[in-house]
């Protein structure tokens, strides 16, 4: 009677994932995998990440569009979503497979550095969306009026976008087990 | 139709409901690919030609050329994965990422053209209808022709 609880306790989140879905399944899962292959939950997790992402960069674009000058918008914010987007790119070069050490096959970073990764990589993925936040409400709100504003809410929205697609990408995608 | 068993929600059953039928309806449908796309570039000229318009707005085009290279490229990694009958792999993943950044690229360009008054309302209007013409007929393209196998999949 306590075996499902057990096994639900001992195995990790990722298995338990994998075996929720098969359990919802109903074992027959060559059946419905074609179609569940098209609409699933990785191919929809990465175009959302994608349309979010692209909002992100089109909205800083926007900005510099219409606010041109070094003092209405200072150049060198755009630091601060190109760390964000390397921050994307990082984070989603590491498989949970090869964090948690047992990845097939022999890649050139063992499980440590796997992790150095990711941890390097959320760090800076943090890092510029605190930027942002800070960027807004340190310089432009205290300093500008309002209706110079726009750069600041754009520089801030476009890390807030980045970060967003950053975490759907991450955790958004589900790896197989190899079952 | 046993593929249609199993399938969790409504939602998905409705949406592939639809996409079976389109399918069925456009089989080797070449002529009406055609017209579509026809029908799309018209609209992005005459977002141009028209009267105080100007042809900024025919630099959409990079953007619907550049749309169907990762899905090509995305279609040869899962094809070419031996992983049997998962078909979600990172790589096709990063062409599906790559494919609606460059979509929504195509919308964002005349939104931000006309925001920075480079081009006029109406003919971010014109731009807008003609992307969403051309997406249509680049997707009914890879569902219906870009596929070896009898079965629809992008």
């Amino acid at each position: 009677m306590f075996e499902p609880v057990f096994f639900y306790l001992s195995t990790s989140s990722a298995t338990r994932r994998t075996d929720y879905r098969t359990m919802f399944d109903c074992g027959n899962c060559c059946q419905n995998f074609e179609l569940g292959e098209r609409f699933n939950r990785n191919t929809i997790a990465s175009i959302v990440a994608g349309v979010i992402f692209a909002i992100g960069w089109w909205i800083i674009i926007d900005s510099t569009c219409q606010y041109s000058t070094q003092a209405d918008f200072n150049k060198v914010y755009y630091i601060i979503g190109a760390v964000g987007t390397i921050a994307l790119i990082l984070v989603n070069s590491v498989s949970n497979a090869q964090v948690r050490g047992d990845a097939y096959g022999d890649s050139c970073v063992g499980q440590v550095g796997a992790r150095i990764i990711l941890f390097i990589a959320f760090l800076l993925a943090f890092g510029s969306l605190i930027g942002g936040a800070w960027v807004l409400f340190g310089y432009y709100i205290p300093y500008k009026s309002s209706d110079k504003i726009y750069p600041g809410i754009a520089i801030f929205c476009q890390n807030l976008a980045i970060f967003i697609s950053t975490v759907i990408l991450k955790f958004g995608r589900k790896e197989d087990l190899g079952y | 139709m046993g593929f249609f068993q199993g399938i969790k929600g409504k939602g998905v059953f409705i949406l592939v409901n639809l996409y079976t039928v389109l399918f069925l309806f456009l089989k080797g449908n070449v002529v009406l690919l055609a017209f579509l796309a026809s029908i799309g570039l018209t609209l992005l000229i005459l977002g141009c030609a028209l009267a105080q318009y100007n042809w900024w707005p025919t630099f959409v085009i990079i953007f619907y050329v550049l749309c169907p290279i990762p899905l090509a490229i995305g279609r040869r990694c899962t094809s070419d994965s031996g992983y049997g009958m998962r078909d979600s792999s990172p790589c096709a993943d990063l062409m599906w990422f790559i494919t609606s950044v460059i979509v929504i690229s195509s919308f964002g360009l005349p939104a931000v053209m006309c925001r920075a008054a480079v081009i006029h309302a109406g003919s971010m209007g014109f731009i807008m209808a003609a992307n969403v013409v051309i997406f249509t007929t680049i997707t009914i393209y890879f569902m219906t022709f870009g596929s070896d196998d009898s079965l629809p999949s992008f």
